[in-house]
């Protein structure tokens, strides 16, 4: 794990297993904290995470690790979710996966390819919050 | 179960098996429905609400007389209570290790969210984590792991493997069918109408406003005059309800 001052990228590394959903949730609050997110970013944030890394901790018994790489970006956050496996079949998000998504972050996208399961989320940090 | 109520449920999961008319299985569920409830008394007292219980038990029926094959030479209820007790164990494996959360961080969380509903008056926007940490006396860590508790109590993910799915190929989104990626969001409301559906009118009202509006928790709470907490806990209970829903 390497850990950072509150501008500096953060990246952290697991095993695949639900246990480590939690530590995911908790470490991308805490560096969204850091860069002065409310709690109501947080809580859409955490939604958002809770999100990505169940998707990819889909197909449990593959294996791997997953990956998160946490990092500011102009005005708000970016996070980058790996799972590193063998082999990781498509899994298409579903319907309200993507709603989840679209309300809770300004963009996202995912993709598989060659035994490495990807989501990348940004959100921003609401303007009055980073002026207050 | 008496001889003659035996005979009745042999002929409905016959007729079942014939033409699935979907109110022959409700007659076969609701006929079998003390069965679930007895499977789910098995799991009472162990961290999880009995009604949840008594849902997932239900659910598990419902699977049961969907799947049964009488030519398998199975009695129904040794069938159905197998997969009744499957789905239980399932749920609680899919749930538990989300669910183990001190009951001092529970009493935190809820004290942490009455404060941030109080800053949010008083600021006139949500606070940030330092300014609860200000308010509170605690340190920002503690306070991120409060907020994070409510989230820990979500049992499932829609994500998750779905009933019956042992090999994890299928899943309980894949029950709403394949979707592409980038949908517009008109499209997309129209692919979870049907969930909507199902809710409450005020659950549907705060699903639609947070995710086809794009109001904030803080500016629902405002428009419907509850607290930002009260919010909060109502998407979670209304996303679990709606995972439910689509098993």
């Amino acid at each position: 794990m390497t850990t950072s001052s509150k501008s500096e990228p953060f990246m952290v590394r697991f095993p695949a297993r639900p246990g480590y959903l939690r530590l995911s949730r908790l470490n991308a609050a805490t560096f969204a904290s850091g860069l002065g997110f409310d709690v109501d970013a947080l809580d859409d944030l955490r939604l958002a995470v809770d999100e990505a890394v169940t998707w990819l901790l889909r197909d449990e018994d593959a294996g791997g690790s997953v990956q998160l790489e946490l990092s500011e970006v102009a005005g708000g956050l970016h996070l980058v979710g790996r799972r590193i496996a063998s082999t990781l079949p498509d899994r298409p998000l579903d319907d309200l996966v993507h709603a989840i998504f679209g309300a809770t972050t300004d963009s996202y996208d995912t993709a598989t390819e060659s035994g490495e399961r990807r989501v990348t989320l940004t959100k921003s940090l609401d303007p009055t919050v980073a002026a207050s | 179960m008496n001889e003659r109520n035996d005979e009745e449920r042999l002929r409905l999961l016959e007729s079942f098996a014939e033409n699935r008319d979907p109110a022959v299985r409700n007659a076969i569920v609701e006929s079998f429905a003390p069965l679930a409830q007895y499977f789910a008394n098995r799991y009472r007292d162990r961290g999880v609400e009995m009604a949840d219980l008594s849902q997932v038990a239900q659910l598990g029926l419902v699977k049961a007389v969907d799947r049964f094959d009488l030519e398998q030479g199975v009695q129904f209820s040794t069938f159905a209570g197998r997969t009744i007790d499957g789905e239980l164990k399932r749920h609680f494996r899919d749930s538990t290790w989300s669910m183990r959360v001190p009951r001092s961080l529970k009493e935190l969380s809820i004290e942490i969210r009455q404060l941030a509903d109080q800053r949010s008056v008083d600021l006139g926007r949500p606070p940030t984590v330092a300014e609860l940490a200000t308010a509170s006396g605690y340190d920002v860590d503690r306070i991120l792991e409060a907020l994070d508790v409510q989230t820990a109590y979500r049992a499932q993910s829609i994500d998750r493997p779905a009933v019956g799915s042992d090999d994890g190929s299928s899943t309980v989104a894949s029950t709403l069918g394949q979707d592409e990626a980038g949908f517009e969001q008109m499209e997309l409301r129209d692919a979870v109408q049907s969930l909507l559906d199902t809710l409450a009118d005020r659950e549907r009202e705060i699903i639609e406003l947070r995710f086809f509006d794009d109001l904030s928790q803080s500016e629902i709470a405002e428009r419907m005059n509850m607290s930002q907490m009260h919010v909060s806990r109502l998407l979670r209970k209304t996303f679990d309800q709606l995972r439910a829903t689509m098993r």
